[in-house]
């Protein structure tokens, strides 16, 4: 049985643009406002270092330039 | 079709049964192994690390609400639809997940390593923001909604039947390659490809000295912007795709380089700065390669440019400080000419630079280059604009209201 969530979006503005995502919650959470403004802030954290720390290139195929 | 729920503590998810999976959340084990016909639950009971292994026979869901476990593991597995992760999770499995069948990806930012999509008529929309190392569309609709996706590269370069909505989020991604199943973005077989570019972004994001390229195909996209701040690299728009704009936000010298000919511009905002020169050129020395450029451009400079062609004359202004390396066609190499308009305004609603300026019966506005207020309204005149077809445009619609605005 898929236990019943709901869905907030957000987005955060960026210097690489902005930043859409979704938290999905318990339909019955008791999670306070700021506890959902950190998920928020922790989800862009997580976005923001990806995109600042890629991993390292692939290079198995020839580069052309 | 069944519900099997972990029971197994930490264990591989592999071919064998044992006590690892339970019919009922936190019930008892013996359950069979699931295959793509059962919906599979990681929930609040199931406890310890799943790891996925080979001998798995997949799943039609994966469903890890209320999960505080982890799932790792390096084997494939298959999914026949939907897939949810969840923030109290750990996961650090690194397989390739092959969905075959309609459903959401909700990965709760968890980073997933292989994604590919691959099922005759299925839809798999994200759910939320997508990370992710290689995503491959195969066959099948890919939705990404409203979400930004994050990945390495995106491919799809197959002939079978597959449809990309791009969606509205921002898709960064980070490859540097120029070979076709390594590079960030292969969609270079377009056929049986529906594309919907909606108004997503693309950033492409490696700052590296690396070549990359981007095999477009034959697609019109939103906006293209080749960022990563670092790295004097080469970004190589290797087929004739077209593009609402092509821009770059790397603060360091680059080159943009034209394989084919034809791909279709219509705003360019790559420029150059003071000792951090763009270069625009083309594979081979003497080889020219046109573009197609809708619109004039505007505060372009120090681009270094050579073989270039471009079809439209009087668009491709760049720049005094811009160098000219030789062959080209239609680049010109000063800043746009200024064009101020007169306006003879009459009642009605004028359509200006997109916006909507209300002017009063019988005013005369003498625009000059330059930013105007109007009515409240901010018209932007853009300089090295193409005059205007006609002076003394009239358009007779409704009266709404006027605000004198003396500077003009």
């Amino acid at each position: 049985m898929t236990p019943a969530t709901i869905k907030i979006d957000f987005k955060f503005d960026t210097v690489y643009g902005v930043f859409c995502d979704a938290l999905h919650l318990p339909a019955d959470h008791s999670y306070t406002d700021d506890q959902i403004a950190a998920m928020k802030q922790e989800r862009l954290d997580n976005w923001l270092f990806v995109v600042e720390n890629p991993p390292e290139p692939e290079m198995t195929e020839a580069d052309n330039g | 079709m069944a519900d099997r729920y972990w029971v197994g503590g930490s264990a591989n998810w592999d071919g064998l049964a044992l006590l690892k999976w339970s019919t009922s959340s936190g019930g008892l084990g013996g359950a069979s192994v699931p295959t793509t016909a059962d919906d599979v639950f990681f929930d609040n009971l199931s406890t310890g690390n799943c790891i996925i292994s080979t001998g798995n026979t997949g799943a039609k869901s994966i469903n890890c609400t209320g999960f505080a476990g982890t799932i790792s593991g390096t084997a494939g597995i298959t999914v026949a639809g939907s897939v949810t992760l969840v923030a109290s999770m750990t996961y650090t499995y690194s397989g390739v997940i092959t969905i075959t069948g309609t459903g959401t990806l909700t990965t709760a930012g968890k980073s997933l390593s292989n994604i590919t999509i691959n099922g005759s008529g299925i839809t798999v929309t994200l759910g939320n923001a997508l990370i992710a190392n290689t995503i491959t569309l195969s066959q099948g609709t890919f939705n990404a909604n409203i979400y930004n996706v994050t990945a390495a590269r995106f491919l799809s370069n197959t002939s079978a039947i597959r449809t990309l909505t791009m969606g509205s989020g921002l898709w960064t991604l980070s490859a540097a390659s120029t070979g076709t199943t390594l590079a960030p973005w292969n969609t270079a077989t377009t056929t049986n490809l529906t594309f919907n570019k909606n108004t997503a972004n693309i950033l492409l994001s490696n700052n590296t000295a690396t070549t990359r390229s981007f095999f477009g195909g034959s697609l019109a996209y939103n906006k293209l912007t080749i960022g990563g701040n670092t790295g004097t690299s080469i970004c190589r728009i290797e087929n004739a795709s077209s593009f609402t704009e092509l821009a770059s936000t790397k603060t360091v010298a680059h080159t943009v380089r034209f394989v084919t000919s034809s791909p279709t511009i219509d705003t360019w905002s790559i420029t150059g700065s003071s000792g951090n020169v763009v270069t625009v050129d083309t594979v081979t020395a003497g080889s020219r390669r046109t573009f197609n450029l809708s619109n004039v451009t505007s505060g372009i400079d120090y681009l270094s440019v050579r073989d270039i062609g471009v079809n439209q004359a009087n668009r491709f202004y760049v720049g005094v400080n811009s160098t000219d390396g030789g062959n080209n066609l239609n680049v010109i190499f000063t800043a746009p000419p200024s064009i101020g308009y007169t306006i003879t305004a009459v009642n009605g609603t004028y359509l200006v630079s997109g916006q909507n300026a209300t002017l009063s019966f019988g005013r005369l506005l003498s625009a000059q280059n330059g930013v105007y207020s109007v009515a409240g309204q901010a018209v932007d005149i853009s300089v090295g604009a193409p005059p205007a077809p006609t002076l003394g445009i009239e358009l007779f619609v409704e009266i709404r209201s006027f605000t004198e605005r003396r500077r003009f």
